[in-house]
C-alpha cells in the first residue's frame, strides 16, 4: 500500500475537523499532513470540539496527531488559506472543514487549477445535517461553483476596513459534538476511499445526513457549461524559480513581458498610517491583505486599492527580485507574454 | 484589456453608464484610467464636504478624489470593499466612514455598478449618508461629533442631488 500520500486539512481544529484528526492519524494511507486553521482556542470551543487546549488550533490539533502515530509527518500552520502560497496546495488530496463560503470558494479555485481532488464537510444545527461533498481533480467534473448562482455569490463574506483586525467575522455553526463527530466520520470514510482508488464513476458527489430525522440523500452533480470558475488545470513546470532571481533575468529567460503572482496582486501605491505620505514601491500583496511595511520607515503602511495591479509589467519594472517583491517559497508565478504562459514555484 | 469577455462586456457598460452620469451632473468629473475598456476610474466630486484643518477646524471643501478599480475576479470572486473603492484625497477629510486610503461603503456584490458606487459615494462624501457607529467607524473622532451634530439636525451637508435636475416639461 502506498503510504506516501500527502493530505492537507483546512480548518482541522473546528466542530468537525478537530473530530477528524484523529481518524486521519490512524489511516495508513497517509503519509504526510497538512494541517491548517486561522483561529485558537477559546474556553468556549470545549463545547462542541475535540482535544481542545490553549494555543493555535493547528498546533494543538498536530501534537494530538504526533501522540497518536508518531511515525506520521506532520506540519502545522496558523493561516487563513486565502494567504498561503499556492504551492502548499499542491498535496494528494485536500480537505476542508472551514466555517465560510469564502474560503470554499478559495478552496473550489485551488483544486480546479491544481487538479488536485477536494472533499469538503459541513452541518447545519438546525435539523441535524451533516454533509460531505467529493469533487475530483478532473476538469470535466462538476466543481462547486457549478452550482452556484448570483445569490450564492452575494453571500460569500466580506472584510471591512473598519473591521478590527480585517479577519471574517463568522458566526458559529451552533453544531453540537455529536454532529461533528457524524461528519467527521463520513469525511475520513471518503477521505480513505479516495486515497485508496476506491471509487467508481457513477458514485453520488454529495451525501448529506438528516440526524433528526434518521434520512440520508446522495446527490450526484452536473459539470456546468457557463460555470463562473475556470476549470482548466494550470500546468505547474517541474523546474522551480529561486527567490533570488532577478526581474530582469526572469524576463529574459522566460521570454516574458509580465509577472503574475497566483493568489496575489501587486500594490504600486502604499499609504504611510504615521505621516501619510504615499510611496510608490511594487510589492505583493496577498487577498484580503490591507496594509504592509512602508518601504521606507517600516511602520504599517496601508495599500491603496486603486495602486493595486493584478500584474507587472516586465518591461516597465526591471529592478529588484522575487523576493524583494515579497514572494516566498511555495508561492507560483505566472510568466507570461503575448502568446504564452509559464507557471513555476518559488523556491528557497 | 482582458481576455474574459464576459468582464470586458461589464467593463464597456461600465464606461458607458459612467461617462454618461458624468455629463449629466454637475457635481462629477469622471476620468477613465487606460485600457480599452478602462478597469480603473478617478471620480472626482464637486461637492460640499468636511475637512479638518491643521488647527483642529471643520470647514466645508468642494473637491474630493476617489479612485474605483474593478479587479480581474470583480464578477466571481470575494469582494474586497477596500480594494475596489479609495478615498484618493484631501487626506485631512473629515467624515466617520473615511480614513484615506479608505472609505467604507459598506457591502459590495460582486458586479455592484460603477454609477451605483458613485451614487453611494457621493452620498457618504455630502453627509447624505453617514453612519455613527463607533464600533463601525474609521474615524472615532468624527463618528463622535457626527452623532452630534446629525442631532442637530445639519446634516446633509450637501442637499443638492448628484444627476443635474431634467429641465420642466422635458420627457422623463
Amino acid at each position: 500500500m502506498n503510504s506516501a500520500r500527502r493530505v492537507m486539512v483546512a480548518g482541522i481544529g473546528g466542530n468537525i475537523g478537530s473530530h477528524l484528526a484523529e481518524h486521519l492519524a490512524r489511516m495508513p494511507e497517509i503519509g504526510s499532513l497538512v494541517l491548517i486553521d486561522r483561529d485558537s482556542y477559546e474556553p468556549r470551543n470545549r463545547d462542541n470540539q475535540a482535544g481542545v487546549a490553549r494555543g493555535p488550533k493547528a498546533t494543538v490539533q498536530a501534537r494530538r496527531v504526533r501522540l497518536l502515530n508518531p511515525g506520521l509527518e506532520v506540519v502545522s500552520q496558523m493561516a487563513d488559506v486565502e494567504q498561503l502560497p499556492f504551492g502548499q496546495f499542491r498535496v494528494d488530496l485536500l480537505v476542508s472543514c472551514v466555517d465560510n463560503r469564502r474560503a470554499r470558494l478559495h478552496l473550489n479555485q485551488v483544486s480546479r487549477w491544481l487538479g488536485v481532488p477536494w472533499l469538503d464537510a459541513g452541518v447545519l444545527a438546525d435539523g441535524g445535517y451533516a454533509r460531505v461533498t467529493r469533487f475530483s481533480g478532473d476538469p470535466t467534473g462538476p466543481c462547486l461553483t457549478c452550482g452556484w448562482g448570483p445569490r450564492d455569490y452575494q453571500l460569500v463574506e466580506q472584510r471591512y476596513p473598519c473591521q478590527k483586525g480585517r479577519g471574517l467575522a463568522v458566526p458559529a455553526t451552533g453544531a453540537s459534538s455529536a454532529l461533528g463527530a457524524l461528519a467527521a466520520a463520513l469525511l475520513a470514510l471518503e477521505c480513505q476511499r479516495v486515497l485508496r482508488g476506491d471509487l467508481t464513476a457513477d458514485r453520488p458527489v454529495d451525501f448529506v445526513v438528516a440526524s433528526e430525522r434518521w434520512q440520508a440523500t446522495a446527490t450526484q452533480w452536473v459539470r456546468n457549461p457557463s460555470c463562473q470558475t475556470e476549470h482548466a488545470v494550470r500546468r505547474i513546470d517541474p523546474r522551480r524559480v529561486p527567490m533570488g532571481t532577478s526581474l530582469t533575468e526572469a524576463a529574459t529567460e522566460y521570454e516574458a513581458t509580465t509577472l503574475a503572482v497566483v493568489g496575489g496582486r501587486f500594490a504600486h501605491r502604499l499609504m504611510c498610517r504615521r505621516c501619510g505620505t504615499i510611496r510608490g514601491a511594487p510589492r505583493l500583496v496577498r487577498t484580503g491583505e490591507a496594509s504592509l511595511r512602508c518601504p521606507g520607515c517600516r511602520r504599517p503602511a496601508a495599500v491603496v486599492g486603486f495602486g493595486l495591479e493584478a500584474e507587472l509589467d516586465l518591461t516597465a519594472t526591471a529592478r529588484g527580485t522575487l523576493e524583494s517583491l515579497g514572494c516566498v517559497p511555495g508561492d507560483v508565478v505566472a510568466f507570461s507574454n503575448k502568446s504564452d504562459v509559464r507557471f513555476l514555484e518559488v523556491s528557497q | 484589456m482582458t481576455s474574459d469577455p464576459i468582464l470586458t462586456a461589464f467593463l464597456t457598460t461600465q464606461r458607458d453608464e459612467g461617462m454618461a452620469l458624468a455629463a449629466a451632473s454637475d457635481r462629477l468629473e469622471l476620468h477613465p484610467g487606460r485600457g480599452e475598456p478602462p478597469d480603473r476610474y478617478i471620480a472626482r466630486f464637486r461637492c460640499k464636504g468636511l475637512v479638518r484643518t491643521r488647527s483642529g477646524e471643520i470647514v466645508e471643501a468642494d473637491d474630493f478624489q476617489v479612485g474605483i478599480w474593478f479587479p480581474p475576479n470583480y464578477l466571481r470572486g470575494p469582494v474586497e470593499p477596500f480594494e475596489i473603492v479609495s478615498w484618493l484625497g484631501p487626506t485631512n477629510v473629515f467624515h466617520p466612514n473615511i480614513r484615506a486610503p479608505f472609505l467604507c461603503v459598506g457591502r459590495l456584490n460582486p458586479g455592484t455598478t460603477l454609477v451605483d458606487l458613485l451614487y453611494q459615494i457621493y452620498e457618504i462624501v455630502s453627509y447624505q449618508r453617514v453612519n455613527p457607529r463607533e464600533d463601525d467607524a474609521l474615524d472615532l473622532k468624527a463618528c463622535v461629533w457626527a452623532r452630534t451634530e446629525r442631532a442637530l439636525g445639519r446634516f446633509p451637508v450637501d442637499r443638492r442631488p448628484l444627476k443635474r435636475p431634467a429641465p420642466k416639461g422635458a420627457a422623463a
